[in-house]
């Protein structure tokens, strides 16, 4: 059958014949040389036209189906999955700002485990060895109950001793880590400070 | 419909095809690029070095493991495996084996061809002994290996390969009781070709008066499972106090900088040296024949540590005569210290001002024949992993920022 441009007027129209109909799309999936009568640019134009209005025609329908189907009810799980997303950040933002408090802490560490001081300064009475670290970005002090008082650097571990029933500090980076200072822990420790976190 | 799909495909098959090989191609592209060697992974299995390094982190000073095809120029936590903040490194065969003395928890690890480092099995030592008295492992074989707690009379030994435990043995405790300041190292066992274990043993006085006024080795028959305690009055009981001679591998009695500030505080007058060294035979035994004092051959206030033996020579670290010793017993560990070596033929001594950089140095270790050294509170904040070299004494083979090198070795 010979395609002429009011076949494919009917065919965009959807009022072509089962024959006619037939006969366009085979032309259409046709890639041989044109051998119409009708000039080649003109036939070309042609082609394009019918298949702008075929892709117009499925698009367009699919996307008012698409959007006339949706319910309320299909955003739902899309709704909860955006909430317990923005609960799980809640709680992230909560945990890391509480760690960030005791991040700030001096850390007490005695035969009996650690103790956190976020106190700036704190007493303490002690018996045998113990270490100190300073977790936060300032200067913190410690006072021994005997009155001596012991500046630590931020960052920095200590290790508070008991010789001869006298205390004194030393500072980790005096010693080397190949001393393993941390084996000699022993003994307990009380503290007097406002803020403590026991993590025995 | 279907008509209309039919003619949607005829549409699109074009961009559908070029959609397709263009996934294909990323995912390709993404799949080498997963398994693509980088600088530090290749793939492929040509030898490899464990490195320990302890290292300042906003949570305190923690451990840290990494696994490289080369000694690399520098290390960084951020390509190394977190272990924890009580730790000790050890290696046997192609596996590294962590001690960690917060868990009481033995793990063995598997590093494998893309050099990721996991943990594969654990012996959990705490319904065992009092895992507070660890004092060391010694690898014997694939097959056998002992775990120290003498300070509590237990040696536990196990099977490397399969991590279970094969014995509890109740051995006789360290003479100077059950107190913790007396104990042997964490870090130091030294098998011998004799069927013996050799552990240093230490102490961190708890009262200057009444310090240990011998020298004390343990020694252990691991073929017998026996233990004895051999002793030396002619040096006092120091704390991590052994060194090897780099050329033959014998082993000498070294002193330490915590006995050193003992004798500064104490008041007994009498009590030996402990700035001298002693040489320990394969047995346990201390050689009769051989002591030197290093004190007196550099004419120090102390000495703090011998580095390392290489024949006749020994490179010391010494407080110099004169200086004066603060009050507090805490302060003395800030101490301005000298390197020296001292030849043992000659009893002469060359400074070595050139080394007091590095702050401490202390050994971390072995690869392919050379010794690796560490050191701790330069000045500068940065560590090193220093080569044993013959011309220039070190040879700075990583350099790093805040913290500490603890430990190297290969393992395949």
């Amino acid at each position: 059958m010979e395609i002429n441009p009011d076949i494919l007027k009917r065919y965009n129209e959807h009022t072509a014949s089962e024959a006619e109909r037939k006969a366009v799309e085979e032309w259409l999936d046709d890639h041989s040389v044109e051998t119409s009568i009708i000039p080649t640019n003109e036939l070309y134009a042609m082609k394009a036209s019918v298949w702008d209005r075929v892709h117009e025609n499925i698009i367009g329908t699919n996307v008012v189906k698409l959007v006339g189907t949706r319910k309320k009810s299909d955003y739902l799980p899309l709704t909860a999955a955006l909430g317990l997303l923005l609960l799980i950040g809640l709680i992230c933002q909560q945990l890391t700002s509480r760690d960030q408090r005791y991040s700030d802490a001096i850390v007490i560490t005695s035969a009996q485990g650690d103790v956190e001081i976020l106190d700036d300064h704190c007493r303490l009475q002690f018996s045998g060895y113990l270490q100190v670290f300073n977790r936060s970005s300032k200067v913190k002090s410690i006072e021994c109950s005997n009155g001596e008082k012991y500046t630590l650097a931020p960052g920095e571990t200590y290790y508070l001793e008991t010789i001869d029933g006298k205390h004194s500090i030393v500072q980790e980076s005096n010693l080397s880590p190949e001393d393993n200072c941390s084996r000699f822990i022993r003994g307990d420790v009380k503290i007097y400070a406002g803020k403590a976190k026991n993590n025995v | 419909m279907r008509e209309k799909l039919k003619t949607m495909y005829k549409i699109y098959r074009f961009r559908i095809t070029n959609y397709a090989i263009l996934t294909i191609c990323l995912l390709a592209l993404f799949l080498t690029a997963c398994n693509s060697p980088s600088n530090s992974k290749m793939n492929n299995d040509n030898g490899l070095l464990v490195i320990g390094t302890r290292v300042n982190t906003p949570k305190g000073r923690m451990f840290y493991l990494g696994a490289y095809r080369d000694i690399p120029q520098k290390v960084d936590p951020k390509d190394m495996l977190l272990l924890g903040r009580e730790n000790a490194i050890y290696s046997y065969g192609e596996h590294p084996y962590i001690w960690d003395g917060i868990s009481a928890m033995l793990r063995k690890y598997h590093v494998d061809k893309q050099m990721k480092i996991t943990a594969t099995d654990s012996i959990h030592f705490k319904s065992l002994v009092n895992s507070e008295s660890f004092g060391s492992l010694a690898f014997i074989s694939e097959q056998e290996a002992y775990a120290f707690f003498l300070a509590d009379g237990k040696i536990i030994q196990f099977n490397p390969t399969t991590m279970r435990v094969t014995a509890s043995l109740n051995v006789q405790p360290l003479p100077k009781g059950k107190a913790t300041e007396v104990n042997t190292n964490t870090y130091y066992s030294f098998v011998t070709d004799d069927h013996t274990v050799l552990l240093p043993i230490g102490t961190n006085p708890n009262s200057f008066a009444k310090f240990p006024t011998n020298a004390q080795v343990a020694v252990f028959n691991y073929k017998g499972k026996k233990i004895q305690y051999t002793s030396d009055s002619r040096m006092s009981l120091g704390y991590n106090n052994f060194a090897v001679d780099i050329l033959n591998g014998d082993l000498y009695y070294r002193p330490s900088k915590y006995i050193a500030r003992a004798q500064d505080y104490s008041p007994v007058v009498d009590s030996p040296p402990t700035g001298g060294l002693l040489k320990v035979q394969k047995d346990g035994n201390f050689d009769t024949d051989f002591f030197v004092d290093l004190q007196k051959v550099l004419d120090a206030h102390r000495i703090v540590s011998v580095i390392y033996i290489k024949g006749k020579d020994v490179l010391v670290q010494y407080i110099e005569k004169g200086w004066r010793v603060p009050e507090d017993p805490g302060a003395w560990f800030n101490y301005p210290t000298k390197l020296a070596v001292v030849d043992l033929h000659k009893m002469t001594y060359k400074d070595q001002p050139l080394l007091e950089k590095y702050g401490t140095i202390y050994p971390v270790g072995e690869v392919d024949g050379k010794q690796y050294f560490s050191n701790f509170g330069a000045q500068d904040g940065t560590y090193h992993f220093l080569e044993q070299d013959d011309g220039q004494i070190f040879k700075t083979r990583i350099e790093a920022l805040g913290g500490s090198g603890i430990y190297i070795a290969r393992i395949r």
